[in-house]
């Protein structure tokens, strides 16, 4: 059973204004427990609205949301699904507000009204899970980090809360290389050994087919492409999108067997592009 | 002979860390840009970049050496409206800089503060709008702009002041993969069209490979400087600094290792399809 069922889902906003927009338009799609699902469109294509339907931060304005079996449209449920629902915004290190490391990882945990050894364990262990060492960063002050290990003290205070679902809107956003690595790696990881459910929203294309099993694409809030990554992947008409801006390997080799060269359009990794060209070079050679 | 705009004499900038003491940010960097040159300023998150844009039009002091600005001291305080004037600055976030609920009236806030007449004002903001690119867009209210139409609404504001030089400091990092790539061409144009001093400054090498030079921060530290080809394939000399060469480089890299001869000045998809196909 799907743990994220959306059906002909619509939301506008603002109805019935002169700004009223119809920001996602008849979406269905699901989410199966331990999954890796990668949004991906412009910006302004309904992404981010897309997911805070997820934990009943928005309804429908038409259409259903079912997240771990409950509509989200109904309150009650809403104010159960931020507990399992886990939602990394956009640049999550802007929320952080305690004094310290420990109070703001802790705050969750805190008001779930847990006891102080529990909540003291789910913070430790939160940290750790974002590779961060407990007594080290526990009592500093998150403005002396830097801006990566701040945006991983932000999703220690989402993972602190045990969410059955972690959305995550452009975690990588603004980090540099080494802290975006860090970040994938992390959210890998959540996914292959907590088993944790992943949405990840991110207009880096390179960083979602390399992680999801299955993407979604969204367009001027359309779905217009969802499926197994390869299969949507190899689609002419999605590599023409123009919200679409395909790692620039994936484009040499299009653009190579397009021109007629033997080389495999079906890869998705740099070394496998590598490959290709270096048997393509090797053949020359001969 | 070409002028200097920008020119750095042993700047060092600490920072103190409240009780636990200083940190240094910049360490003796010396550094001259011509007027009309396109500079990218490359590396990681801490390595300074922001520091050293922030030096260039006189945000910040150095703690040691001096900064100038066409021949000007950013330390002399009578001169810092006039180093304003010539050195725009872009940061990451267009929504921090943008102040105006409509767009021609954001991009008119500069000039209208040099109290220049109306007539010179609007001749401006015609000016930078369409350099930008977004003359039809020149009554609609900012916020409901795309994060890269923002970003160019910024860049517009800092063109009606009619600089000699911009300074971009991550300006590409909360665009989109298609707002990115606009922006970087329309930087281009400015610089070749108008003869804009560009300094870019980024974390992503595909950004910068545009630039005639480019600048590797590292640690407070110039640690490499060069084409962008000379830098991308110096591989042994990035080790460190997290930097990644964009990933045709990447590619054209491990093809050498393979034992291929690529041309070492492939730096763009473009060229990497045209060379094979002509192999």
């Amino acid at each position: 059973m799907p743990i994220i069922d959306v059906k002909n889902l619509t939301h506008t906003y603002l109805p019935g204004t002169p700004y009223e927009k119809k920001a996602l338009d008849d979406i269905t799609l699901s989410v199966n427990q331990g999954e890796f699902l990668g949004i991906v469109g412009a910006n302004g294509s309904g992404k981010s609205t897309l997911i805070q339907h997820f934990n009943g931060l928005l309804s429908p304005t038409a259409g259903q949301v079912t997240v771990c079996g409950r509509d989200t449209s109904v309150k009650q449920h809403r104010n159960e699904l931020w507990k399992k629902v886990g939602l990394v915004f956009q640049y999550p290190e802007q929320q952080l507000f305690e004094a310290t490391v420990f109070d703001d990882v802790s705050y969750g945990p805190r008001n779930l009204g847990l006891s102080s050894p529990e909540v003291e364990r789910r913070t430790v262990e939160a940290l750790k899970k974002v590779g961060l060492e407990p007594d080290t960063v526990a009592g500093l002050s998150p403005i002396c980090l830097s801006g990566g290990l701040r945006r991983r003290v932000a999703i220690a205070g989402v993972l602190a809360m045990k969410p059955e679902v972690l959305v995550l809107d452009e975690p990588t956003a603004g980090l540099d290389h080494p802290g975006r690595e860090m970040i994938l790696e992390l959210i890998k990881k959540l996914q292959r050994e907590e088993h944790i459910t992943i949405v990840m929203v991110s207009h880096s294309i390179r960083e979602i087919i390399l992680l999801a099993g299955r993407i979604a694409v969204l367009e001027k809030g359309r779905l217009i492409a969802y499926g197994d990554t390869k299969e949507v992947l190899r689609q002419k008409d999605f590599q023409t999108l123009p919200g679409v801006v395909l790692p620039d390997y994936l484009q040499l080799i299009y653009a190579l067997a397009g021109r007629g060269k033997s080389v495999n359009p079906g890869i998705i990794t740099l070394a496998e592009a590598e490959l290709e060209i270096a048997k393509l070079l090797e053949e020359k050679d001969k | 002979m070409v002028k200097n705009i920008i020119e750095l004499v042993d700047v060092t900038k600490e920072y103190s860390t409240g009780q636990s003491g200083k940190k240094c940010a910049l360490k003796n960097i010396n550094l001259a840009v011509r007027q009309g040159e396109y500079v990218g300023l490359i590396g990681m998150n801490g390595s300074g970049k922001s520091t050293l844009a922030r030096l260039i039009n006189g945000l910040i002091q150095p703690t040691a050496g001096k900064v100038y600005v066409n021949g000007l001291d950013t330390a002399d305080r009578s001169s810092l409206t006039e180093i304003r004037r010539l050195v725009g600055m872009v940061f990451q976030n267009p929504d921090n800089q943008i102040i105006s609920s409509i767009v021609e009236e954001d991009v008119a806030f500069g000039p209208e503060n040099l109290r220049l007449p109306p007539a010179e004002v609007k001749e401006r903001i015609d000016w930078a709008l369409r350099a930008v690119g977004l003359a039809e867009l020149r009554h609609h209210a900012p916020y409901l702009l795309s994060g890269g139409q923002k970003q160019k609404v910024t860049i517009a504001s800092a063109l009606a002041m009619r600089p000699a030089c911009l300074v971009l400091d991550e300006p590409t990092s909360m665009l989109d993969p298609r707002g990115r790539q606009e922006l970087i061409i329309k930087l281009k144009e400015l610089n070749e069209k108008h003869g804009i001093t560009i300094i870019l400054i980024s974390h992503n090498m595909e950004d910068v490979v545009h630039a005639e030079r480019l600048i590797v921060l590292d640690e407070g530290a110039v640690r490499l400087e060069g084409a962008p080809w000379e830098v991308f394939t110096s591989e042994e000399n990035l080790i460190g600094t997290g930097l990644k060469p964009p990933e045709i480089v990447q590619l054209a890299n491990g093809l050498r290792k393979r034992g291929y001869a690529v041309d070492k000045k492939i730096i763009s998809m473009q060229q990497m399809v045209e060379y094979i196909c002509r192999l």
